[in-house]
């Protein structure tokens, strides 16, 4: 395990893949949050609550969690997942994917330095974008076995294939679901009002 | 001529009604012993992220709630740090202690509850009773300080609903009492009785690199000596202040096994962990507010007008739980939600945990990393080689079950 600070992983990520990878926003919570104590005014507290890109006032005594969103081009994936392998496990915590139009966003959920010390894990919820056109992916099966139910549950329910996933059950949907649909899909492969079912 | 196989498949489950994670494992046995197993998730799949779609975020709060009914303010807290997280909302510090309470106290009714199932598996029946006896008085306590004895309702967004009264106070300094006398008693049957020894250690191995690879969480990974929890990892609520060290075996015993033995370790000691953390949330709880924005409507104008993602997790009595949700400002209800129990992960590692074990075993392995046990309602026998099929019930595993600790009893003594 090779544990370095959040802010020095982010830049050895940057630097390995360059353009391929963009910084969304790193966020860190410090020992001593103070922001309510701060705000005591009823307007000045709606502004707070409006802009949560303020970080100013969280900067007091050491962090206890850190937490990056990056975004990621889907063809660096799996060199990805290795370079953080260099450093520590990752340790998956699930996928989560949504529906934006002509593109489906994935993000993988992974933490490292489970194990280090106090206040120590850094999670990396890493955006990778598919284009509808093109839904396949290469699976991290062979680097992180723990992934299996998720890469089968967004297949059932996204229909991102994959590659190299060697079980392509269903997880989570019946068998007998129609092939063509996809229950988290917002376009016409979603689950028509045939297969909705309103229990009152 | 082809092959002739004697292995059997066994499939247990599929469903019970009223389960959290209905789990089907179909499982290969050659004889005894069991030589693969292949599990099935999803026959009481409900759709709760697609019910999310047509609810605004306060609704939420009850739908996360109803997710599990053991571990539900788990669920709860969350969701709560994910949308606070994407709202950029701030919960005043007695919430945040009160919301810490909560969790602890569920964490030891929880814990309480598997262990009294893993010993009514195994035969134990006076120590399910006991379990069961000492599991009241939390509930008790859950009881008078939020209303409910399951689905508590105390979470709010931006604090919690209920505030902790005087009275509150006394009753839980009462429970902490009651537990620091009566449940030694729990304790040393689970950890030095021979008998349970012989029938938890060595059973459902999972040993340390697969725990890892498998990403196991909770109980279950810290069984098999993997040093996380979420609440030091990465402390949230009052954990910032209460510092909490993960229990380990190796700590204990110097070598962790990763067998049943281990994990009920790590349950039972965990419980004592969760009377000093309610101990000095309660000390250390701070005066003020409990809610961020006590008037709904302006609660739900803000979070109507909120933009953002956030990721909440929250170490629960079976493992750390996630919540990712993703807003859109002018919509009240969510673009994305997605929610990752404990046994969502968890389950990979039964395969693992299956191979070279008994079927007298299963009913225990199944249970030891603490999902419900009523999945295991009905049983399906198929003879490969006769083509006979025929059914086995709950009651005749668990037979199978007390059966062997029996046998183990009366060749010991």
């Amino acid at each position: 395990m090779k544990v370095v600070d959040v802010d020095v992983l982010v830049r050895n990520i940057k630097d390995r893949f360059g353009d391929d990878v963009s910084i969304i926003k790193v966020c860190k919570r410090y020992e001593h949050e103070f922001r309510s104590m701060q705000v005591q005014n009823e307007e000045a507290k709606s502004e707070k609550i409006n802009n949560s890109s303020n970080e100013e006032m969280f900067t007091e005594g050491c962090t206890v969690a850190n937490e990056c969103w990056l975004e990621i081009k889907k063809e660096i994936l799996k060199d990805y997942v290795k370079f953080l392998c260099e450093y520590d496990f990752p340790h998956f915590i699930v996928m989560s994917a949504d529906d934006m139009g002509d593109k489906i966003e994935l993000i993988y959920h992974l933490m490292l330095y489970r194990e280090s010390e106090r206040g120590f894990q850094v999670f990396l919820n890493t955006k990778v974008y598919l284009l509808k056109d093109d839904l396949n992916i290469e699976s991290l099966y062979d680097l992180i076995p723990g992934i299996e139910y998720s890469e089968r549950e967004i297949r059932d329910m996204m229909g991102v294939n994959f590659e190299g996933l060697p079980v392509k059950d269903a997880v989570f949907v019946p068998d007998d679901l129609p092939e063509k649909a996809l229950p988290w899909r917002k376009d016409d492969k979603a689950p028509g009002d045939e297969l909705i079912r309103v229990l009152d | 001529m082809a092959e002739k196989s004697y292995t059997f498949k066994l499939p247990v489950g599929p469903v019970h009604a009223g389960l959290k994670e209905p789990v089907w494992v179909n499982i290969e046995v050659d004889g005894e012993r069991v030589v693969g197993a292949k599990v099935r998730t999803g026959h009481v799949h409900r759709g709760i992220e697609f019910m999310s779609r047509e609810r605004n975020l306060v609704q939420i709060i009850y739908l996360a709630e109803r997710i599990c009914g053991i571990c539900s303010f788990t669920h709860v807290a969350a969701f709560l740090q994910a949308v606070e997280s994407a709202v950029g909302m701030e919960v005043p510090k007695r919430a945040k202690y009160i919301r810490t309470i909560v969790l602890e106290l569920e964490r030891i009714h929880s814990h309480i509850l598997w262990a009294s199932v893993a010993a009514y598996t195994t035969g134990f029946d006076t120590l399910f009773q006991l379990g069961m006896e000492l599991r009241e008085k939390v509930q008790d306590v859950l009881e008078a300080m939020t209303g409910n004895r399951v689905n508590y309702g105390i979470g709010q967004i931006g604090g919690v609903r209920r505030d902790i009264t005087p009275q509150v106070d006394a009753a839980i300094r009462d429970m902490l009492d009651y537990y620091r006398h009566e449940f030694d008693i729990f304790k040393e049957v689970f950890v030095e009785d021979p008998t349970v020894a012989a029938r938890f250690r060595n059973v459902g191995v999972l040993p340390y690199e697969d725990a890892v690879k498998l990403c196991a969480v909770g109980p279950t990974a810290r069984g098999s000596g993997i040093r996380a929890d979420h609440r030091w990892g990465a402390p949230y609520e009052a954990y910032i202040d209460i510092e909490v060290k993960p229990i380990v075996p190796q700590d204990y015993y110097g070598k962790a096994v990763g067998d049943v033995f281990d994990r009920t370790f790590v349950r039972i000691m965990e419980v004592y962990q969760s009377l000093d953390i309610i101990e000095k949330a309660l000390d250390g709880l701070p005066e003020g507010p409990i809610l961020a924005e006590p008037k709904m409507v302006k609660l739900l104008t803000t979070l109507k007008k909120a933009e953002g993602e956030g990721c909440g997790i929250v170490e629960g009595p079976r493992g750390e739980d996630a919540h990712y949700i993703k807003l859109q400002s002018g919509k009240e209800e969510p673009v994305a939600w997605k929610v990752r129990a404990p046994t969502y992960a968890n389950a990979m590692s039964w395969p693992v945990m299956f191979i070279d074990q008994e079927i007298a075993d299963v009913p225990l392995i199944i249970s030891s990393i603490d999902p419900c046990i009523s999945c295991m309602d009905r049983l399906l026998v198929k003879d490969k080689s006769t083509g006979k099929t025929s059914y086995v019930d709950v009651k005749s595993l668990r037979a199978l079950c007390v059966e062997k600790t029996r046998r183990m009893v009366s060749k010991r003594w």
